[in-house]
């Protein structure tokens, strides 16, 4: 029996500001099961990194969480919304100490959390080691003592220090994450540099090693590999794999447009179109038998390398634009750029089908209805 | 009739960087190929490889420090800059920075139109230039007359290849031209280059660092690392039969949806 | 190429205009669209100082040092009354009709001082990098010597200096002085910009550099050159107010400005309580200058903060 560890139920989550309303993450919901390395992806501004942020349980300030839940390992993240419009202010202000007071938990334990382009917002004039220390003082509360004074004579039994809390040394702290990094195929003098002083990869790697310090139950990636060359995606990949073997996180939530690097990593894959998820299915399938007319266009727009024979003759784009998300459509996102549309396409968003029984794969289209 | 349009012979770029502790870099070094009239051509590598170094250096946007280019058997420096433009153009990376954001984006097709066509009246430019953008599968009416930030990547990139398409010309340097621009439009700019090279012979000369588009589009390619050539050839011998190690490892780690590392 | 003939007469026929005009009317126009509030801030300066011409050309208030009551040795001085809203000095002049002369000179002052400072920063900033090679070289260097050289103090040992001071030099002088950190400002932005693809595609249009200046560059750091130019408008109206009050401004003493008035009655009346509003009030004048001057400044920065400009 498989276990599941990630639900999510119906999650909508928006940005507000100035600009209005943007609806990132309208209405997704998917199980993930323990030690399935789940793809998510989509073309670009679709809502894949607002879904990361609403999975983390305290998504940045402009993207508020709207209603839903997402319950990891029975744990829910989120409390419901009131009924009663008067109560929004308490529940807001409740909501917020929820995350607060989870938030570390979540993010250390639960969650690992790799945000988009991380590697590149390391802070250039700090070291490594210093931007771990302030990583550990947001999530465990205060940074590791260099000392421990004598008046609190705190006891560490074990030289090397298992699980990460308030009252551990620095330099034991330092070391275990040396100890960590060194799992990763890095060197250990690395939390002594600065960033420039890194490559890329090094530094993405440093950062997947920080988020995964506290052996958290799922890892979400947001785009690690792009901007990356492909060897160093390799690199990367192995890493991931390498994890994985470790037993240091079982389950990743690895968020791409990379369809290819998808297919090298993931068994599943959920396609998000317009802050709707439209197809979750096996990989494999999304590669050889898309459901989702968008899925079909976007595994026919790429041109993948093949290593045993010549590239694909004729490839096809997907004409047209997403639609805007400060007003989305009422009925299919895709209906303006798809070929197979019907008339109930634009009046009425698809609910979810499942055309092959016994598979766990859903698809949002109305080509599918019985 | 097979004809060189443009051949490089031993291009050198050194960059010097610093003041005081002076760093020399090789943007490219010893670069030696031809391009053959509508041949599409790939310039394949890592980061830093040089590649966009060599495409500044043939647009004459970037002086190199040692070596030849020769457009249709004579050296680039005896052509007239107007009438350099007219034979070769490019398009670049960044579809967005390549248009400022002061004007919209009729823009650049009047600049280049009162370049090449200066004789022409208005009424005939704007027919040329609703003319062109159909080449490229644009309707004017949808991309004229507006603001860069209102089209998407690939409307800006295929709009700035009409621009290209304006001065009729024989070599058209693509450098990067979808690798920020949205997947699924990707198959969009491929397509339009094989199409122009199809229809009206354009030569390309495509830069890229995926391989896969490379193969996709591509008759010949060049593989290169840090600023020097490691392998040419046809696409499928340098692809399928890649004879040096370091093309080896590279096409090794290309991730591909037709072979899986891990199972 | 019959084709080729008749469609030079045809466009001979219309009278097209020539490039480098296009560029230009098609650079006003879009500068009149996008930067509206700035224009009507500056065309209301340019009113302002129109109606300051106006009122001061009137009949009888021509001369700002009209000497009121001749002849009159003692109680030359008068109170503020309807006749002379701020009273008279002991030289029995109008101290209102001197305020209003010296305000339109300063803002002419400034606006000079402006003209000059932005003239040279944007030749400076723009041609310098922009030409680029020994050009680049020279003016980078020109603006660090200048940009360490202490200002106030050279003015004020070239004003000395002078036995002669006419409003023409001093303005010179200030305008010539207060450029370097516009250029910097002015130059970074440049710098950045060159590297930019457009400037590529330009280059393949063939257009010369000088066109590319004007139809790409210019365009781009027009923000900054009116900025540079409200905060030269002020430092200019400052400056000379400051070196008249040393005494070291005009002089001829033709050319009243606010900082003359200051100068004319700070020994008399500084110390002198019920005399304060001759004084206070040019002092009062151009404080309240500065605040608009704040305000326009502060205006700008809302526009040319890309976050604030977001639905332009
Ligand atoms: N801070 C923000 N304020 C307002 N809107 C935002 C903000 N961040 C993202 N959006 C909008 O939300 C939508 C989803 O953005 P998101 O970053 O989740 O996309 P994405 O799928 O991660 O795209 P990418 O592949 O480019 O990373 C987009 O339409 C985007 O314009
Ligand atoms: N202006 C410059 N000054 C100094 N070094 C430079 C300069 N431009 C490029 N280089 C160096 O030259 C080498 C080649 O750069 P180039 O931009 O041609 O690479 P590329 O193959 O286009 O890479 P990418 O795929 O990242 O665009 C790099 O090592 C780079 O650091
Ligand atoms: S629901 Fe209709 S418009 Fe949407 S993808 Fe399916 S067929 Fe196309
Ligand atoms: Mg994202
Ligand atoms: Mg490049």
């Amino acid at each position: 029996m498989t276990e599941v560890v990630l639900k999510v139920e119906d999650l909508k989550g928006v940005y507000r500001g100035s600009f209005g309303t943007v609806y990132a993450v309208d209405g997704v919901s998917f199980n993930v099961n323990k030690g399935d390395i789940i793809a998510i992806a989509g073309e670009s501004g679709c809502g894949k990194s607002s879904l990361a942020e609403l999975l983390t349980g305290s998504p940045m300030p402009m993207l508020h969480y709207e209603s839903g839940q997402v319950t990891v390992n029975e744990t829910p993240l989120y409390l419901p919304k009131p009924e009663d419009k008067s109560k929004l202010g308490n529940w807001e202000k409740e909501q917020e100490e929820l995350t607060n007071e989870t938030r570390k938990e979540i993010l250390c334990k639960i969650i690992g959390y790799v945000p988009q382009s991380s590697q590149d917002s390391l802070n250039p004039v700090k070291k490594i080691r210093s931007f771990l220390l302030d990583v550990m003082k947001q999530r465990i509360g205060t940074k590791p003592r260099k000392r421990i004074s004598k008046r609190k004579d705190e006891v560490i039994e074990d030289g090397l220090v298992e699980d990460i809390k308030p009252g551990n040394l620095r330099s034991e702290v330092l070391n275990r994450v040396k100890d960590h990094f060194g799992k990763l195929g890095l060197d250990e003098d690395v939390i002594n540099r600065y960033p420039h002083e890194l490559s890329g990869g090094m530094k993405q790697r440093a950062v997947i090693g920080i988020s995964t310090l506290w052996n958290p139950l799922i890892l979400i990636a947001d785009e690690p590999t792009s901007a990356l060359d492909v060897t160093t995606q390799k690199l990367l990949i192995e890493t991931f794999m390498h994890l994985r073997e470790l037993g240091i996180v079982e389950t990743i939530l690895y968020i791409s447009h990379d369809i290819p690097t998808l297919a090298q990593i993931c068994n599943k894959c959920i396609i998000m179109y317009a802050g709707k998820l439209v197809e979750y299915n096996d990989m494999q399938n999304i590669i050889n038998s898309p459901l989702h007319p968008y899925t079909e266009g976007l595994v026919h727009s790429i041109a993948s390398f093949n290593p045993d024979g010549s590239a694909e003759t004729d490839l096809t784009a997907i004409p047209g634009r997403p639609p805007n998300l400060r007003n989305p459509p009422i009925g299919c996102g895709f209906y303006d750029r798809c070929t197979k549309r019907m008339d109930i396409c634009k009046e009425e968003f698809p609910p979810f089908y499942t055309p092959n029984e016994g598979e766990e794969s859903k698809v949002a289209c109305w080509l599918y209805k019985k | 009739m097979v004809e060189e349009i443009i051949g490089v012979e031993n291009l050198t770029k050194r960059y010097i960087s610093g003041i005081i502790r002076q760093k020399e870099v090789y943007g490219a070094r010893d670069v030696s190929f031809n391009i053959k009239r509508g041949e599409i051509l790939s310039l394949v590598g890592e980061s830093g490889s040089g590649k966009s170094t060599i495409a500044n250096m043939i647009l004459r946007l970037l002086k190199p420090t040692k070596g030849e280019i020769n457009l249709l058997g004579k050296s680039i420096r005896e052509y007239k800059i107007k009438n350099y433009y007219e034979n070769v153009q490019g398009i670049f990376q960044d579809p967005y920075s390549s248009y400022n954001f002061f004007y919209k984006v009729d823009h650049v097709l009047n600049q280049a139109i009162s370049h090449s066509l200066s004789w022409v009246d208005i009424a005939e430019k704007e027919r040329i230039i609703a003319n062109t953008l159909g080449i490229v599968g644009l309707r004017p009416d949808e991309t004229l007359g507006r603001f860069p930030h209102q089209l998407s990547g690939g409307q800006l990139q295929r709009i700035l290849l009409a621009r290209c398409l304006l001065f009729k010309p024989r070599l058209l340097i693509a450098d990067e031209p979808t690798s920020m621009i949205d997947a699924c439009a990707r198959a969009e700019v491929l397509n339009l280059l094989r199409k122009l090279r199809d229809k009206s012979g354009i030569s390309v000369l495509f830069i890229t660092h995926d391989i896969g588009q490379a193969q996709y589009i591509s008759d010949r390619v060049i593989v290169m690392k840090q600023g020097e050539i490691v392998e040419g050839g046809p696409t499928n011998e340098v692809f399928l039969n890649p004879k040096e190690d370091y093309t080896k490892a590279l096409l090794s780690s290309v991730p591909s949806i037709y072979r899986r590392w891990y199972t | 190429m019959a084709t080729e003939t008749t469609l030079i007469s045809k466009s001979l026929e219309k009278g097209e205009k020539s490039p480098i005009i296009n560029i230009l009317s098609k650079l006003w126009g879009t500068i009149k669209r996008r930067y509206k509030k700035q224009f009507i801030l500056i065309m209301g300066l340019l009113v302002f100082v129109l109606i300051l011409e106006i009122l001061t050309a009137l009949p009888g208030m021509t001369d700002p040092k009209y000497i009121l009551f001749d002849g009159v040795k003692y109680h030359s001085e008068y109170p503020p009354s309807w006749k002379y809203w701020l009273g008279t000095n002991s030289t029995s002049q109008d101290v209102a009709l001197l305020i209003l002369h010296g305000t339109k000179n300063s803002l002419y002052f400034g606006i000079g001082c402006a003209l000059i400072s932005t003239a040279v920063a944007l030749v400076v900033g723009i041609f310098g990098p922009f030409i680029g090679g020994v050009w680049d070289t020279a003016s980078s260097f020109i603006t660090n010597i200048a940009m360490v050289f202490p200002q106030i103090p050279f003015i004020l040992f070239i004003s000395s200096l002078m036995a002669t001071r006419s409003w023409v030099t001093v303005m010179l002088i200030i305008g010539l002085f207060s450029w370097p950190w516009a250029a910097r400002a002015i130059r970074s932005q440049v710098l950045t910009l060159r590297e930019r693809n457009f400037i590529k595609v330009s280059k393949m249009s063939a257009l010369g550099n000088m066109k590319i200046a004007f139809s790409e560059i210019i365009p781009n750091v027009l923000s900054y050159v009116i900025l540079v130019f409200s905060i030269s408008f002020g430092i200019g109206i400052i400056t000379e107010a400051g070196i008249s009050m040393l005494g070291l401004g005009d002089s001829s003493g033709n050319f009243v400005t606010l900082g003359y008035v200051l100068w004319y009655h700070q020994t008399e009346y500084i110390l002198n309580q019920n005399f304060y509003h001759i004084w206070l009030s040019p002092g009062i004048v151009l404080t309240l200058i500065f605040l608009i001057f704040y305000v326009i400044q502060s205006s700008f920065i809302m526009t040319f903060n890309p976050r604030t400009r977001e639905n332009m």
